[in-house]
């Protein structure tokens, strides 16, 4: 099992100087180029539990979310939020919950049933500009997915640039 | 007005995204120019062309823009504050869970969005339940008049050129009716394709890529 499970859209240079020392356990997926996108069917839920239905190289990273340890995202921030190409990695990664509904008593509010036992730390590492608002969204919207992944602990992180991440061999 | 209306849903046909906006259109006037766009097909940026109002509509994807959708307006951003200045962005989000307020992080990506591009904000509709969208009629007197109400004040703002708080709503029905249907159907259509229950609910082999 892949404990660890990055998904990044690093410039190759970035990529190769952070994602080096990694645990052996790792799993790495380059979210470009962007894989295709979801289509809305669901079939992940009801025909392939778990798998989305389109062929191609995100189903290795279905796989490696397969009741992983931790979920590091290296991400382009937009608008306050994942880069297009990142987004669509997690799009597709659905099948990671059921498609059952559980009350959050806490929040008042409906979420999806785990698939798996295990619980992930989320982590997500944002570059690039961003006004002060959209990094308040970012937060938000972090520990929104956190709720939904049912993770058992969510952090963000700013950097200005790519470059200004630090290696994640200690961050993991 | 010269108003767009930019189906986001990747679905070909039943998105509740359409049946949102074909409820928008019925409201405008003959005197009014609709130009649709959307689906999986890009718009070009001459659709926005003086435009008066951009109205969006799409599904939440994890707590999100769908990604696709979030390329296609990053790739518009620089264009749209030289052909539509004047335009004013709406939103209809729908999400699959039954609280309207899950749409509300998605947005505010979209009002960032907005900020970058140039355009100015007029207001949005967060519906929750959307998944009923196709299971009953939009109108008046149904399970889903909340959502119609939401609807008709948000084109009154659209048709006005006005701006407005954000919209919450979902389905007058009881949330636990709501999670019965909604898990009856997912069994439903498990058995269509041969899988019970236990079946839909079962873990990925870890960590093996077929």
């Amino acid at each position: 099992m892949a404990d660890t499970v990055i998904i990044h859209d690093l410039p190759p240079k970035e990529a190769s100087r952070l994602l080096s020392a990694l645990p052996a356990d790792s799993f790495v997926f380059n979210a470009l180029p962007a894989v295709n996108h979801c289509m809305g069917c669901f079939d992940c839920w009801t025909k392939t539990p778990g798998l989305c239905v389109i062929r191609d190289r995100h189903q290795e990273l279905a796989h490696a979310l397969a009741g992983c340890g931790a979920l590091i995202i290296l991400s382009r921030c937009v608008y306050g939020g994942l880069s297009p190409a990142v987004k669509v990695a997690m799009d597709r990664s659905i099948g990671y919950m059921l498609p059952y509904f559980y009350l959050d008593r806490k929040r008042d509010e409906l979420h999806h049933q785990p698939r798996y036992k295990e619980r992930m730390v989320l982590r997500w590492h944002l570059y690039g500009d961003a006004t002060r608002e959209e990094r308040r969204t970012a937060e938000a919207l972090a520990a929104a997915n956190g709720v939904n992944l049912l993770a058992k602990e969510c952090r963000v992180s700013f950097y200005p640039a790519a470059g200004d991440i630090p290696p994640l061999g200690g961050a993991v | 007005m010269r108003l767009v209306l930019w189906n986001g849903s990747p679905k070909a046909k039943g998105s509740a995204s359409a049946v949102f906006l074909d409820y928008l259109a019925g409201q405008a006037g003959p005197e009014h120019t609709l130009c649709r766009v959307g689906g999986l097909k890009a718009p070009a940026a001459a659709d926005f062309r003086g435009a008066d109002a951009l109205i969006l509509a799409f599904p939440l994807y994890v707590d999100g823009i769908p990604g696709h959708l979030l390329g296609m307006l990053e790739a518009l951003e620089p264009d749209l504050r030289v052909l539509a200045p004047e335009a004013k962005v709406y939103a209809v989000i729908n999400c699959g869970f039954f609280e309207a307020g899950q749409c509300a992080h998605a947005m505010e990506l979209l009002r960032h969005w907005c900020r970058r591009a140039g355009l100015c904000w007029g207001r949005g509709v967060c519906v929750g339940g959307g998944g009923m969208a196709n299971a009953a009629p939009l109108g008046r007197g149904g399970p889903l008049s909340p959502i119609a109400r939401a609807l008709d004040a948000l084109a009154a703002s659209v048709l006005s050129g006005g701006l407005g708080e954000d919209i919450l709503a979902q389905p007058a029905l009881p949330r636990r009716l709501y999670v019965a249907a909604a898990h009856l159907g997912w069994n439903k259509t498990g058995r269509k394709n041969g899988l019970s229950k236990a079946d839909l609910c079962a873990p990925l082999e870890k960590g093996a890529p077929r």
